[in-house]
């Protein structure tokens, strides 16, 4: 899988940090999305997929990688 | 539709739909509404009215016309199915959009910048940023000990105050006035005062005229707060906004945006606290899993905020001619969205009328979705996960002081929540 957000649409909601802990950050100054892993490791997958969906802003974009 | 006039107020981002009024002034007086979102059913005061499930599982919009003396008469398209609700929040062509205000008056909310829902697009963004970063996950986290010292401190006086209190007026309201206090850079000092003038404000049942002069008091307050800081910057949000930190704004949207704060931080977590609390005491056996330390208080409280569901009417407006649920719009037609029958939508959670804290958190619309989602959501859980189990674990054998059906409710306005709730401690 590959994560892509996208800052600009960021409303700082802190639900993918909630979700997912281990793969998203916040910055501190006005709360927009940090990425620490643009591709989570198979453990985060269940919920790097949850962050996306409740992302109010839908700024989370998943490509889910073809099993090559 | 009935087509509403269209003025311009200040402010680039803003779309003109008209003058904006708070929902409390224009669709909270019971007397002269048409309609009320937040409909419960009389005989259990939890769940949504027959009639809005009846809207929802026709499975269409109902149209309605939302009747107000003072404005007239305005249709709007009502959306009651979880699906629905959820994409007309998350659809950024359709705003945020309150009533229009009486024609020629001022509006609290149109005469004072920086009152974030009336924003829309890059200016509600930049607004908005200014004060996210005070309530992440993570910000939140470290205020774990302030809140459990404010939740002490509350227990305290109600065990002075016992055998018999008001646990709306002196916990569920004080709880979240002191943290939000806390939060703001108030001095210890002053949460009286700061308490006495928010309460003002969230008191649904002041007349048009009081609930304006109640919201002057706010903003004079919180106007000497931003004065204060700039002479001796405090290391609350008021101080670090008056330093730029966050971003720059001038001190008339300071006063707004820091004014939604009080109200929306206030009233809503004390909705929470006080219904959490007569729900706890009701059913015995849900409270004993809110105590049992191998249960999540986090999912708890997620089930808790999906089946009480007190966020009141929330109107929008959309922005161009679209569809709406398969429903024709123009731009500028108004649409409201009901979270209460959202959150008991069969499709969207399964037995959605039972409270079942050991449900998996659920994606529920109790803060709403998408751009405008609540900014102090964070805070509210953790304000909650805090302040139910220590009421529970402090007064084991609390119990009601009145028969549950004397109980009375206020709707419609900002929250659904209890006037009053009177206990044995």
């Amino acid at each position: 899988m590959r994560i892509t957000v996208d800052e600009g649409s960021c409303v700082s909601g802190g639900q993918c940090v909630a979700a997912a802990p281990a793969v998203f950050d916040q910055r501190d100054d006005d709360g927009v999305v940090i990425l620490l892993h643009a591709e989570p490791p198979a453990g985060e997958l269940e919920n790097v997929r949850r962050a996306a969906q409740i992302c109010p802003a839908a700024a989370i974009r998943l490509e889910e990688a073809s099993t090559a | 539709m009935l087509r509403l006039p269209v003025s311009h107020f200040a402010g680039s981002g803003t779309r003109p739909y008209g003058p904006i009024i708070l929902r409390r002034l224009s669709l909270t007086a019971s007397e002269s509404r048409g309609f009320v979102v937040t409909d419960r059913e009389p005989r259990c005061p939890f769940d949504p009215s027959a009639r809005l499930v009846a809207m929802r599982e026709s499975g269409r919009p109902t149209e309605i016309r939302v009747s107000e003396s003072e404005y007239g008469d305005v249709d709007m398209l009502l959306l009651t199915r979880y699906e629905d609700v959820r994409s007309v929040f998350g659809n950024r062509r359709i705003d945020h959009s309150f009533v229009p205000a009486p024609a020629g008056e001022d509006s609290i909310s149109s005469a004072q910048p920086g009152f974030l829902p009336r924003y829309n697009g890059a200016e509600h963004q930049r607004l908005r940023r200014l004060v996210m970063g005070t309530f992440m996950p993570k910000s939140v986290a470290a205020m774990r000990p302030m809140i459990e010292r404010v939740v002490q401190q509350k227990l305290d006086a109600l065990a002075a105050a016992g055998p018999e209190v008001d646990l709306v007026a002196d916990y569920a309201l004080s709880v979240p006035s002191s943290v939000i206090g806390h939060v703001l850079g108030v001095p210890e000092s002053d949460h009286e005062r700061f308490h006495t003038v928010s309460a003002g404000v969230t008191d649904v049942s002041l007349p048009r005229d009081e609930a304006m002069a109640a919201f002057m008091r706010l903003n004079e307050y919180v106007g000497a707060l931003v004065a204060e800081n700039h002479k001796n910057p405090g290391d609350g949000l008021v101080g670090r906004l008056v330093t730029g930190q966050h971003g720059e704004a001038t001190d008339d949207e300071l006063i707004g945006l820091l004014g939604i704060l009080v109200v929306a931080g206030h009233e809503t977590t004390a909705a929470m606290i006080g219904l959490s609390a007569l729900a706890l005491m009701q059913q015995p056996e849900q409270r004993a899993i809110m105590m049992d330390p191998a249960h999540s208080t986090a999912d708890a409280v997620e089930e808790l905020l999906r089946y009480l569901s007190i966020s009141g009417t929330l109107t929008r407006a959309v922005a161009e001619d679209m569809e709406v649920a398969g429903h024709p719009l123009k731009a500028g037609d108004r649409v409201l969205v009901s979270a209460l029958t959202a959150n008991r939508d069969p499709e969207f959670v399964e037995k959605p009328d039972v409270l079942d804290l050991t449900r998996e958190p659920s994606a529920h619309m109790t803060f709403g979705y998408g751009i405008h989602q609540c900014v102090g959501q964070h805070l509210a859980r953790v304000e909650l996960q805090i302040a139910m189990p220590a009421l529970f674990e402090r007064f084991p054998d609390i119990r009601l002081a009145v028969p549950a059906e004397e109980l009375r409710y206020t709707g419609g306005g900002n929250v659904y929540a209890l006037e009053s709730l009177p206990v044995l401690l």
